[in-house]
């Protein structure tokens, strides 16, 4: 394959990837010129920070339609911890890139945290999965607490998992950077919190669409603005969330690699282009 | 005279501060300077010597082999054409100060050899000068380098596996234990399900054999593809020849013995789809093809070549 085919093209509009200050597990994608917008990647369950999005980020940076957005690639715990303290966690670092640079820029870099001073005017999570129930609860307690930044946000969802998933599935699909997962479905039992908090029946989802559904219909964030799903979805359901559209499917794609541009499924780039515009 | 491309110069004035705030490199300086030469060759003996086992000295080894991973870079930036030829004053001291001290320099020269820190060393100390490529292809391989190499540092499980491929045991577990007990893949993936801190060492191992695995995979054709940029394509295998030079015969049998055992539970598994049995067989063949090239040398010969290295 040819360096264009791999994605080995110098990226020119973007500084090298650099852990977030004070979070190691994240990762930003800095734009060498004042940045409009930010870009906040979530991933879903057993996912890792860039591992999940493949190469959302080489596409992403270059590309001039990304010319002027930082790209956060939010990382948290996703083995071990439950989704109301990831939500908390992703809510704290929307609150602070909004109050200023220090949540996205190290302090060893004081001409790019300059270049941040004027804040965002856009803000877009892309959320997979799992990530899609721990951002909206993110955009809850933004809406509850009545935080000005949220008329800011909007979301664009993958596979979001609101309405429940298989159990067992989730658990196997997460471990679908490798290769030969297939061969090792039937060792996987699903025993953590965040896969149980996924059931169908499950008070972290009920609860939820309950206050989604109690608050203003005004609350424009807290409705995605578009959804994409699999073609050969088995994870999850792709029932949509309440006040959520239609989504749109992607062909030829798993839930796993439904968040995973590639030569044949692009569209989901164009999609994030759109809602940047 | 046409100006010199300010853009290398643009990409060190941001690497070099980001590469100041990474604990391993601050903690690596500090134990420079707070240890004394014997202390500081003590603890970066070779394990044949005796064994790590303390946590401090595992840790504080740690601390040393990340540091040098990040000089690495800057050493495969260098020949990439993605940072200026001469890097300044101020950093080239310090690089030197970590580097040129003679313990550190005895455990990457000649206990556990990687090229690119002695390279970078000389080249920093004006002992030689590293040529260099200058075209956007270059720098597309470098920046493909940082990336792909930030998947995979802070994977456990790799390091885990990586371990006893160097010959490390954990208790009774070492690379030949670890790989006889694969007999019964749903014994030995029963960590899947597990968060890395709760999964016990031989699961962790095998998590970390499929990253491997999954690592040669990937870095194999991106390396092919830098065929127009040799000596970038060179430094970036250079970066991981660590595992593929020094121990090229271990690596290259294990990989292969870990492939065997990957077969056999192809042929053991009674659940698995048409379509899914055919992707793993396809896995397989790929990895087979993507340690060979690893680990037989020709990535190496660029650089060799070119500093007529022995």
């Amino acid at each position: 394959m040819s360096l264009t085919e791999l994605g080995i093209q110098y990226a020119s509009l973007h500084l090298d990837p650099s852990p977030l200050p004070g979070d190691e597990r994240s990762c930003v994608f800095l734009s060498k010129r004042p940045p409009t917008a930010l870009v906040v990647f979530v991933h879903g369950f057993r996912g890792d920070a860039l591992e999940t999005w493949q190469p959302f980020d080489r596409i992403a940076t270059g590309s001039e339609a990304f010319r002027e957005v930082d790209l956060v690639f939010f990382g948290y715990d996703a083995h071990y911890s439950n989704v109301m303290a990831s939500s908390s966690f992703l809510y704290d670092f929307l609150k602070d890139a909004v109050a200023g640079p220090e949540a996205i820029v190290s302090a060893l870099l004081p001409k790019l945290r300059a270049d941040r001073s004027k804040g965002y005017k856009r803000i877009v999570l892309v959320a997979h999965s799992l990530g899609a129930v721990v951002c909206r609860w993110a955009l809850l307690r933004a809406v509850e607490e009545k935080k000005e930044w949220r008329e800011n946000v909007k979301m664009l969802l993958f596979a979001p998992a609101h309405s429940g998933s298989d159990l067992g599935a989730v658990a196997s699909a997460a471990f679908s950077n490798v290769p030969w997962v297939p061969l090792f479905v039937e060792a996987v039992k699903a025993k953590v919190p965040l896969v149980k908090e996924l059931d169908p029946e499950s008070r972290i989802l009920t609860e939820l669409a309950e206050r989604v559904r109690r608050a203003s219909p005004n609350e424009l964030c807290l409705r995605a603005h578009r959804v994409i799903v699999a073609e050969r979805e088995i994870v999850v359901s792709n029932l949509p969330f309440p006040g959520d559209p239609c989504p749109d499917a992607l062909r030829d794609t798993d839930h796993v690699s439904v968040c995973k541009p590639s030569s044949r499924v692009h569209k989901a780039v164009g999609f994030l282009q759109e809602m940047l515009k | 005279m046409s100006k010199p491309d300010p853009r290398p110069r643009e990409h060190w004035e941001f690497f070099w501060p980001m590469m100041q705030g990474r604990t391993e490199v601050q903690g690596a300086l500090r134990l420079c300077r707070e240890l004394d030469d014997s202390a500081l060759d003590e603890l970066l003996r070779h394990h044949s010597k005796s064994t790590v086992d303390g946590m401090v000295e595992i840790e504080r080894r740690d601390v040393f082999d990340k540091a040098l991973q990040a000089h690495s870079l800057i050493a495969v930036a260098l020949f990439s054409g993605y940072f200026p030829e001469s890097l300044g004053a101020a950093e080239s001291k310090q690089i030197l100060e970590l580097l040129g001290r003679e313990p550190v320099r005895k455990y990457y020269e000649e206990r556990y050899p990687v090229l690119l820190p002695s390279l970078l060393r000389l080249h920093v100390a004006g002992q030689v000068k590293l040529p260099r490529e200058t075209s956007e292809d270059a720098w597309g391989g470098f920046q493909w380098l940082v990336r792909f190499s930030s998947r995979f540092e802070r994977d456990p499980h790799l390091a885990t596996f990586n371990n006893l491929l160097d010959g490390f045991s954990y208790g009774d577990l070492n690379i030949q234990v670890f790989l006889d007990s694969l007999t019964d893949s749903k014994a030995a993936l029963s960590g899947f399900a597990k968060p890395p801190e709760l999964c016990t060492r031989r699961e962790s191992a095998a998590l970390g054999m499929l990253r491997f695995l999954t690592f040669c995979r990937e870095l194999e054709p991106a390396l092919r593809a830098m065929e127009g940029v040799p000596l970038t394509q060179s430094a970036c295998w250079f970066f991981y020849a660590y595992w593929f030079k020094g121990f090229a015969e271990d690596v290259g049998g294990r990989a292969e013995e870990c492939l065997k055992v990957l077969e056999t539970w192809l042929t053991q598994s009674t659940e698995i789809g048409i379509r899914a049995e055919r992707d793993v067989k396809m896995s397989v063949l790929e990895t087979r093809d993507a340690v060979t090239a690893l680990v037989d040398g020709r990535y190496a010969a660029p650089i060799i070549n070119r500093l007529r290295l022995k």
